[in-house]
């Protein structure tokens, strides 16, 4: 998906539409289905996970390097949507702009419906590429 | 053996995407909290602030952001940037995942990994990768 260039116009355009979730914006369809896909993938990427932990020492090299590929895998599967769907809302939160302000952030916006969806998928992008940070970095110390 | 993702960045970036990964967790923990006592304009803004750590750390990670890029206020042009380059960057995730899976395969001697061969190298969807 080719996205235009974000000026005030736009900008607007995707704080309504991420606040309203409106799914006829191709913008938002796309990182809605994105965030769907994650579920889909996930089994897959969490099998392959324990099976490395149980079958593979700790010690081997090769286990860290899969491990922290696993980690990073999962986390890119959020990180486009997530991005995508909250980077509009760092200033209208705050104060009041042009197109909008606190205010606008009621308990019936869908998202503020699906607030807790949305943070739970946060939740596991955050703990990924913390585990994958670490890794990288007690790999480095070594 | 070398991380491919890791190595090719610096050690100052790896450091800098631990800092923000440590700090990201707690931002959205945060989010929860005010959004249970309905400060919804916040709750959504301590959300957008632990993605956007996550995503910095990630970008340091994988080598599509700067040190430099990182410590500045993220634009939007970054963080579509990082987006952007994401496709191709996790098409090679797959790739060395992959070979990895068919090396623990082989070595344990077990047809554990028996997904590897539908593991996913196409950037498109197909919803049969998880039958």
């Amino acid at each position: 998906m080719k996205w235009p260039p974000i000026d005030d116009g736009f900008r607007r355009t995707m704080w309504q539409a991420t606040l309203n979730l409106d799914s006829q914006r191709p913008e938002v369809a796309s990182m809605l289905s994105a965030l769907e896909r994650v579920d889909k993938v996930e089994p897959w990427v969490l099998r392959a996970s324990l099976r490395a932990l149980v079958l593979v020492p700790r010690v081997d090299p090769r286990l860290q390097r899969l491990m922290n590929l696993l980690h990073l895998y999962r986390a890119s599967w959020r990180v486009t949507p997530l991005c995508g769907l909250t980077m509009w809302h760092e200033e209208a939160t705050r104060y009041q702009t042009e197109y909008g302000g606190p205010s606008d952030y009621v308990s019936t916006k869908p998202l503020i419906v699906e607030f807790c969806t949305l943070a739970k998928y946060a939740e596991v992008l955050s703990n990924e590429v913390e585990k994958a940070a670490s890794l990288a970095h007690a790999t480095r110390a070594t | 053996m070398h991380y491919r993702f890791v190595e090719a960045v610096s050690a100052e970036a790896v450091s800098l995407a631990l800092g923000y990964a440590k700090v990201a967790p707690s931002d959205i923990e945060a989010a929860l909290v005010l959004y249970r006592h309905e400060l919804y304009p916040q709750a959504c803004y301590f959300l957008q602030q632990g993605v956007e750590k996550s995503s910095k750390a990630f970008g340091l990670l994988i080598g599509t952001m700067k040190p430099e890029e990182a410590r500045k206020e993220v634009s939007h042009d970054s963080l579509k940037s990082l987006v952007l380059h994401l496709p191709e960057v996790v098409d090679d995730v797959k790739k060395e995942l992959a070979d990895l899976l068919e090396w623990l395969g082989g070595n344990t001697h077990l047809a554990i990994f028996s997904q590897v061969g539908s593991f996913p190298t196409s950037r498109k969807y197909n919803p049969s990768w998880n039958r």
